[in-house]
């Protein structure tokens, strides 16, 4: 599904290097989680995956099914089938959040050639998908993101991921500002979607959020590189040790 | 060759000698051969003033960023009466079922079937009747472009609303343009107490066509009344418009108005309202879109002179290209106008690279217990925004017409008229779409 090689990133507009020769194979159906300190360069990770102009990739490929991305845009990369689920969802004042659904699922059905979405398809799809999540028809009203609790930003997060169906799904720390209900409810979005076609790299500080979303495989991150991998029971070790040791091995 | 004009002030025993500039010689040769309209003794007042005053400076605070000298030097010659009748073609029109006046270069060629509550007095009609009406929402004589108009109205239009009545049906008045020559045209419109009124004002023009249009729309509401005015200023890219509105609005009652510009190389649109009776409520608010090197001026002065005011005044301006955007904004709060509550904001957007805008709001307060603010900013798309639409598989292009039609809509949602909202947002959904 998804394999990076060799990547080596640094910020565009400055000398700073993040991501130093990272390797990472996640396979179709796979939950793989990466873990680490601040600062190893986990959330670059995923915005060089989903194409965000901040960076100057320096060396080594992004396959997605084979394919190189690291030459498509960001909505190409969208409409091939990555989706970040942001770690701060943004909000888009005066953009009801039906707009902004329907614009996504049509651009990408653009993008692959299909036609647009039948207006009752779409409503019915949307309120199926907002019912298990939580979200009322009231934040569907509003606009997108605007005045919704860290919760609710994080559901619609989800919200979206379900809609938009991607092959590989990145979740960026999506278990920060959650309380207990809300990563239940997050946790078993996630879960649902969960399927043998669908690659996952779940982005996390913590083991809680792995409490919910079992992973198949944990990954250690620590300065630009995957500097261990093991199965869930590695995250368990993370919590009980910290990183520490491997701050030492980058 | 400038033409020197010597007057003597009573407080002063000098002369004072002061040289025409090419602009005031090119207007002084147009108001001594302007068509006959009638209304004499206004004309030659207000030609005066602007001879004793002289047109504004770039020096004068007022004009800083818009050289009125400038535009009038290449003023065109006031448009002659149209032979030609409009065609039967309905003129364009926002909203269905609107009663709509038609203008032709400033001319009023065609009037509506009016419902009975609403009554119009052209100049044709009862000329003593227009003069006598001006300048009583807001006394208009010291502003020059005001004062151009009045020397060199060529349609002067009262239209007056019964008490008590809510006019369902708004009533539109259409200006267009045939031809590179200057239309003035002045328009008073009187909502007696209790009544309700929604006026459509659009400025278009044929294309190619330098005109120049210089429009004065006067606004008397009475106690309890309520009016939405919408003015959308599509005028050719060529022509440049000077336009406007003022309002004296009563105990009680209600004046929204907005100006939707995205036409006219250079234009400046002024509002002049003023809370005249307690618990008053006006909203001034403009949406301006521009591209290429258009010119686009909003200058206003809200006056509290009442209890309990408020006034709300947003603008949203979008640069594209090498345009630039000027916003003048002040709110003046009178000394007993208490509890009064003015927001103003200005908030524009660039687009290009060498895009501009210039913001200057003003608070003038002289009552103590107020709530006033006033804002600008000015900023470009945000990448940040742009990342997270287009990681969802929205285009650049797409993404960008989102934000810019958000930013937009922030002032356009307050329109009260559905239809009329909807056509506005359409109308910046089209400037987005020529964008691309």
């Amino acid at each position: 599904m998804l394999e990076i090689r060799n990547l080596h990133v640094k910020i565009a507009d400055e000398d700073k290097k993040i991501l130093n020769g990272l390797n990472l194979k996640v396979a179709a159906g796979e939950v793989a989680a990466i873990m680490g300190p601040n600062g190893s360069g986990k959330s670059t990770l995923s915005y060089v995956i989903a194409g965000k102009e901040d960076y100057e990739v320096l060396d080594g490929e992004i396959l997605l099914n084979g394919e190189n991305i690291l030459e498509m845009e960001a909505d190409a990369r969208a409409a091939a089938g990555v989706f970040l689920a942001f770690q701060y969802p943004l909000e888009i004042p005066g953009v009801a959040t039906m707009t902004f659904l329907k614009a996504a699922m049509n651009a990408q059905r653009r993008a692959r050639g299909e036609d647009e979405i039948q207006p009752a398809a779409f409503i019915k799809s949307v309120n199926g998908a907002a019912e298990q999540l939580g979200i009322s028809k009231d934040m569907l009203k509003r606009a997108l993101n605007v005045g919704f609790s860290g919760g609710e930003k994080k559901r619609m997060e989800i919200l979206q991921m379900a809609l938009l169906a991607p092959k590989m799904c990145i979740l960026d720390e999506t278990d920060s500002g959650l309380d207990i209900d809300a990563l239940r409810i997050v946790s078993e979005g996630v879960n649902r979607l969960r399927s043998k076609d669908r690659g996952f790299l779940v982005i996390t500080h913590y083991q809680r959020l792995l409490d919910h979303i079992i992973p198949d495989t944990v990954h250690v991150m620590a300065a630009g590189q995957i500097v261990k991998t093991g199965g869930k029971e590695l995250a368990l070790e993370l919590e009980a040790n910290g990183y520490r040791d491997y701050a030492a091995v980058a | 060759m400038a033409t020197a004009i010597t007057q003597r002030l009573p407080d002063m025993s000098a002369a004072v000698t002061r040289f025409k500039t090419p602009a005031e010689t090119a207007l002084a040769t147009q108001f001594a051969s302007r068509p006959a309209a009638g209304a004499d003794a206004e004309r030659n007042a207000a030609f005066s003033r602007i001879e004793l005053d002289g047109l504004p400076s770039r020096r004068v605070e007022a004009w800083h960023y818009t050289d009125l000298r400038a535009m009038m030097k290449m003023a065109a010659s006031p448009a002659p009466r149209p032979s030609e009748v409009l065609s039967s073609k309905r003129p364009w029109s926002l909203v269905k079922g609107d009663d709509v006046f038609s203008f032709l270069d400033g001319w009023l060629v065609k009037s509506p079937k009016l419902p009975s509550v609403v009554t119009a007095t052209s100049f044709e009609i009862d000329a003593a009747k227009v003069t006598s009406s001006l300048n009583r929402a807001v006394d208009l004589s010291t502003d020059p472009v005001a004062s151009l108009n009045t020397a060199f109205m060529t349609s002067g239009l009262v239209i007056e609303v019964a008490a008590n009545t809510i006019v369902t049906e708004p009533l539109s008045l259409a200006f267009e343009t045939t031809d590179a020559t200057a239309s003035y045209a002045r328009i008073v419109i009187n909502v007696a107490a209790g009544a309700s009124l929604t006026v459509i004002e659009t400025h278009r023009g044929k294309a190619g066509a330098a005109a120049q249009e210089n429009t004065v729309v006067e606004f008397n509401l009475g106690i309890g009344s309520k009016v939405e005015h919408i003015r959308v200023n599509s005028a050719d890219m060529l022509s440049q418009t000077l336009s406007t509105v003022s309002a004296l609005v009563a105990e009680k009652a209600s004046f929204n108005t907005l100006s939707f510009t995205t036409g006219a190389a250079l234009s400046r649109h002024q509002v002049f309202a003023h809370v005249h009776g307690d618990d008053a409520h006006i909203g001034v608010r403009g949406v301006t879109l521009l591209r290429g090197t258009q010119h686009a001026d909003s200058t206003l002065v809200v006056e509290h002179d009442a209890l309990n005011g408020i006034s709300r005044e947003l603008f949203k301006t979008v640069v594209d290209d090498e345009a630039r955007g000027v916003f003048q904004g002040k709110i003046i709060v009178k000394p007993g106008a208490q509890k009064t509550d003015g927001q103003m904001a200005s908030n524009a957007l660039l687009l290009g690279e060498h895009s501009s805008m210039h913001g200057k709001p003003e608070l003038e307060i002289f009552a103590d217990d107020v709530v006033c603010a006033h804002g600008a900013t000015v900023g470009n798309l945000d990448d940040d925004l742009l990342f997270y639409l287009r990681s969802r598989g929205i285009n650049r292009s797409e993404a960008e017409a989102l934000i810019i039609q958000a930013f937009a809509g922030d002032a356009l949602e307050h329109i009260a008229h559905e239809e009329l909202r909807d056509a506005l947002l359409g109308m910046t959904a089209d400037w987005l779409k020529a964008r691309q």
